[in-house]
């Protein structure tokens, strides 16, 4: 349902924000995306990886191997200090970008 | 279960990115999927199922290019080799950008080759032996050929030789007469010295040494320019020098000498006290003055001792009443140009006084002249031609080893297109692809070379100790920095060579099929590379063959040189040297006399044959080798047009000995005495060339020997022997009684019922029991000295062989290789031929039938290139014409045998392809 352009531009912001609560591996935060977006917004796995590496390479998360008792070994992603900072900025400004669409489109609040 | 790390793997391919962090993102992707796969199977559905809709989570083009981007921003700047390229690509190229991005290259084509471990040892040791071989090779040329002499200015160093065109001889030793004329009347020389090798005995605190002295002029160490590491050198202003009669036995003048380096270590334990220390030579004694450093080794590296020669005055009034000799020509001479003088003016000057002496003195000079040549060239002249095949024939291993690799690197090139593909997708240029592939083969073949010195270095010792002695400057081998630098230069070239081919067609990106599925090479690129490497193993079968031929021939030439007869049986036959000293044995008589005691000692041993002496041994390098003047009796004296006998002073029992047949007449007897008719005996060479078509026996021969010409009688003609070795032709020989012209150095010689060695201590003992002044030196074998003659000849045929069987190997090697490469190309077509039918039988015949017409292909071209290269060798064969038909064929069925082994493996293989299992994988 949204094309590709339009994920993209948000994907990093909805990464950030489900690991702001505790950290989790990456397949957890696809099937929360898929499970609260009520199914309408997908990620393939192998699409959805590069984002974790994008925001490890630029700082704002980490990643760790953890192995706990009677599950598969699994890498666990969390925010950094400076991923926290990001996030509060992104949400801010995702909301701004939100009123300016709907202002423009003409989208009420229900 | 799926193996989900297997498909993650396969469907990625990260190049740039370290090896353990892609096997940590290989890990987390799969692990995602197994838990995909986990939940659907939970859900209900199917393993099919669960598995297509998992699949379907795998990462696509798109996303392995951001992960690529992502992984650059993690990864170490170093292997962003990508912006260095486009750093360098933009033309801003400054030095610093190129240097960081060959830097990059460098790294990463490191990585690359440690990922593939087994295809990098076998490249590497591939080209180990074909660097290793070339290092070895040259470290030898470089010695014997390249490096300078160790003289000042060694350029300017000339040896003079007489030569006379009439004659036919371009090359004989000057003579004393002839050398102080040049010496006093040339304009181009600043030095010019004469000098001859002698061998004597020294004795020092008991112990008695044969050794080789070279008695000098005084202006010997001054052209040389080398000074002695302790002492002094004897100059003429000093110390004019001693006086030695014509057998070179001393008899008046300074006695002193300087050491060789070697001489004084082995004997005087390097004691820095040995400057005027006195030591016995020949019975007399001499002072020590000098010695000279361990770099100098004139004329060769066998001399232990420099004793100064006052030439002028060496010769006898009543017996040389014109002064010097000028047809005793005996010597070497040595000059040292002058700065402003060119070889072509001292040519011409000499010649002038060559010209002139040959009117004055006609008998001794009518048509002899001067000819200088350079030092160097001179040396190296017996080593040069073998030493060039020889480097020529690694030079073809090498390429050999080249072309292996290159076929190694093309196959390799198939299971990297994805990589290609993606990074082209990533920007690269071609250019920059080629370049980034001639980088790993360049590292390549610098780990071979690195290799390959070290193969070089252990196997140099061995090398040295198989050379034989007529190649100078042997000691003087060593890997030094002329030969890294060659080597070095070696490997780069081999690097781009054989990388070349492989790294353009590696750079032709399908990128559709690249990137695609594993990024399977297309069919026709494989058939492009097939193509090539079909090219390199015709050129690898067709050198390879060149190589054996060569080899052959010289297998065959050196059975041939084996097989001459030498003309003497050298089995069971024991030699040494005697040498009596002047004082004790010097009045007529006693020299004879002791000589006779000796023989009648020795004969009585038990399992002694027969004994004799003779002054000149055939093969042997000590002795009194000199030739003489001849003509037959009542004809005028031809002067110096006369034909040259080899003088040799035998006792009686020489030729039963020795075993040389004597052909007509007798041999000599005890009733050929002192005081007695003059009689000789000829070989076959001189009665056939004087008398021919009649018997020699009972003619008179003038012989211009000693003071004066003498008639003497032949009283038998013996059989013609090969003195100079296998190769040489019969000389003209002249035997003399030794009764009659009593030597004080003979070699004696003792023929045993069985292994002659066992008899040497007997013999010593006798010796020393009968003059424990006089022991016996060199004691040895003739078979030793035959072995030591044909020595160059089994050189060059080893090193010729083991170079053609690596050679065979290699190609052989590269046969079999791109067999199975084929094989592996066209396994599905194969598969389906035989599921429609076809023969095992006839799918081995295709593969194999495909293979044999390369190695045919190849073989004709080698044949063609080793007939026409085999005519450059023709000089160094012995008894085979170089198109020898018999060589040529053999070689050729070992080729099409050994072709035929090698396909046979991969063309089995493909017999047995079974069709389902291909037709399954599709």
């Amino acid at each position: 349902m949204f094309t590709k352009e339009l994920k993209k531009g948000s994907t990093e912001l909805l990464i950030l924000a489900l690991l702001e609560e505790r950290p989790r591996y990456g397949y957890e935060v696809g099937k929360l995306i898929e499970r609260l977006s009520g199914g309408r917004l997908t990620f393939r796995i192998g699409s959805l990886y590069p984002m974790f590496t994008r925001l490890e390479a630029r700082g704002l998360i980490t990643g760790r191997w953890v192995e706990k008792a009677g599950e598969p070994r699994r890498r666990y992603y969390r925010l950094t200090p400076d991923g926290r900072k990001v996030l509060a900025q992104q949400r801010g400004i995702w909301k701004e970008f939100i009123l300016a669409v709907n202002g423009i489109v003409g989208i009420g609040h229900a | 279960m799926p193996d989900w790390r297997a498909l993650v793997r396969d469907r990625l391919s990260l190049p740039s990115v370290r090896p353990e962090r892609e096997a940590e993102i290989v890990e987390d992707l799969a692990q995602q999927l197994e838990e995909a796969y986990r939940e659907a199977l939970l859900q209900g559905e199917s393993e099919e199922n669960a598995r297509d809709s998992v699949m379907r989570h795998l990462p696509d083009q798109d996303a392995v290019r951001q992960l690529l981007e992502a992984e650059r921003d993690i990864v170490p700047p170093l292997e962003r080799w990508q912006e260095g390229a486009e750093a360098a690509a933009s033309g801003g190229g400054t030095l610093r950008a190129a240097l960081g991005s060959l830097r990059g290259d460098v790294l990463y084509g490191l990585r690359m080759l440690r990922r593939t471990p087994g295809f990098t040892a076998i490249a590497v040791l591939t080209l180990a032996l074909g660097i290793g071989a070339n290092a070895a090779i040259f470290s030898v040329v470089h010695a014997v050929l390249l490096r300078p002499l160790p003289y000042p200015q060694p350029d300017r160093l000339v040896l003079a030789l007489d030569a006379n065109p009439s004659l036919g001889r371009d090359r004989a030793n000057p003579a004393p007469g002839n050398f102080l004329d040049w010496r006093s009347r040339n304009k181009v020389f600043d030095g010019v010295a004469v000098w001859y090798q002698f061998s004597r005995t020294l004795q020092s605190d008991g112990a008695a040494e044969q050794i080789q002295s070279v008695h000098a002029d005084g202006d010997f160490f001054k052209v040389l320019g080398v000074a002695p590491s302790l002492g002094a050198a004897f100059d003429p202003k000093t110390i004019p020098g001693a006086l030695y009669n014509e057998a070179f036995f001393f008899v008046g003048g300074d006695r002193v000498l300087v050491l060789s380096d070697g001489f004084w270590r082995r004997h005087f334990g390097a004691d820095p006290g040995v400057v005027g220390r006195t030591v016995l030579v020949d019975g007399v004694a001499w002072t020590v003055i000098g010695v000279m450093p361990p770099t100098f080794a004139f004329p060769n590296a066998q001399v232990d001792a420099w004793m100064p020669w006052d030439i002028a005055r060496s010769w006898d009034p009543s017996r040389f009443p014109d002064g010097p000799p000028r047809d005793y020509r005996f010597l070497n001479v040595i000059a040292r140009l002058r700065p402003d003088v060119s070889l072509e003016r001292a040519q011409a000057d000499l010649a002038g006084i060559a010209a002139d002496l040959e009117q004055r003195y006609p008998k001794a000079n009518k048509g002899w002249t001067v000819r200088l040549t350079p030092l160097q060239a001179d040396l190296v002249k017996e080593g040069r031609p073998g030493l060039l095949v020889l480097s020529a024939a690694v030079g073809f291993v090498l390429l050999i080893a080249c072309a292996n690799v290159a076929g190694l690197l093309l196959a390799r090139a198939s299971g990297r297109a994805h990589e290609m593909a993606v990074r082209a997708a990533l920007g690269a240029s071609r250019r920059r692809l080629v370049r980034q592939l001639l980088t790993e083969s360049v590292l390549l073949s610098l780990a071979g070379a690195l290799a390959g010195l070290a193969i070089a270095y252990s196997s140099l010792g061995l090398l040295v100790s198989l050379a034989p002695s007529e190649i100078p400057r042997m000691e003087d081998v060593r890997i030094d920095a002329g030969v890294l630098l060659f080597t070095l230069l070696v490997s780069l070239v081999t690097g781009l060579v054989f990388g070349m081919a492989p790294a353009i067609q590696a750079s032709r990106i399908d990128l559709t099929s690249g990137l695609s599925a594993g990024g399977r090479r297309g069919l026709s690129a494989g058939r492009g590379t097939s193509r090539l490497r079909e090219l390199l193993v015709v050129g690898e079968v067709a050198l390879a063959l060149v190589l054996l031929v060569g080899a052959g021939l010289f297998v065959r030439s050196f059975a041939r040189v084996v097989a001459v007869d030498p003309g003497f049986d050298p089995g069971n036959v024991l030699v040494m040297r005697v040498f009596l000293n002047t004082n004790a044995y010097g009045s007529p008589g006693k020299s004879s006399q002791y000589y006779r005691d000796l023989i009648a000692r020795l004969g009585a041993l038990p399992g002694v044959v027969s004994v004799a002496g003779t002054t000149a041994l055939p093969l042997s390098e000590v002795g009194i080798d000199f030739s003489r003047p001849y003509w037959r009796d009542g004809e005028p004296d031809p002067l110096g047009q006369a034909p040259q006998g080899g003088i040799r002073t035998v006792t009686p029992d020489y030729f039963t000995t020795m075993r040389i047949p004597v052909r007509e007449g007798r041999a000599f007897s005890e009733q050929d005495r002192m005081g007695g008719p003059l009689v000789i005996m000829v070989n076959e060479e001189l009665a056939r060339q004087t008398w021919p078509g009649v018997s020699a026996v009972g003619r008179r021969l003038v012989i211009d020997y000693r003071r004066r010409p003498y008639v003497y009688e032949v009283v038998g003609v013996a059989g013609d022997t090969r003195y100079y070795g296998p190769r040489s032709r019969p000389q003209p020989e002249i035997f003399i009684p030794h009764a009659q012209n009593p030597y004080l150095a003979l070699n004696v010689v003792v023929r045993s019922t069985g292994d002659p060695e066992r008899l040497a201590p007997a013999v010593r003992n006798e010796a020393v029991a009968l003059d424990p002044a006089q022991p016996v030196h060199s004691v040895t074998t003739m078979d030793a000295l035959v072995r030591h003659a044909v020595a160059p000849d089994r050189f060059s045929m080893s090193l010729l062989s083991v170079l053609a069987a690596i050679a065979l190997a290699l190609a052989a090697v590269g046969l079999y290789g791109m067999t199975a490469y084929l094989v592996s190309l066209r396994t599905k077509e194969l598969g389906i031929r035989i599921a429609l039918g076809a023969e095992p039988g006839s799918v081995l015949r295709m593969v194999l039938g495909r293979a044999c017409r390369l190695a045919a292909v190849g073989g004709a071209i080698g044949l063609v290139v080793a007939f026409a290269a085999a005519r450059l060798v023709t000089a160094l064969l012995f008894g085979i014409e170089s198109g020898d038909p018999a060589t040529f064929a053999a070689v050729t069925l070992l080729l099409a045998a050994v072709s035929l082994a090698a396909a046979w493996g991969p063309a089995r293989r493909a017999m047995r392809i079974d069709p389902m299992s291909v037709l399954r994988h599709d």
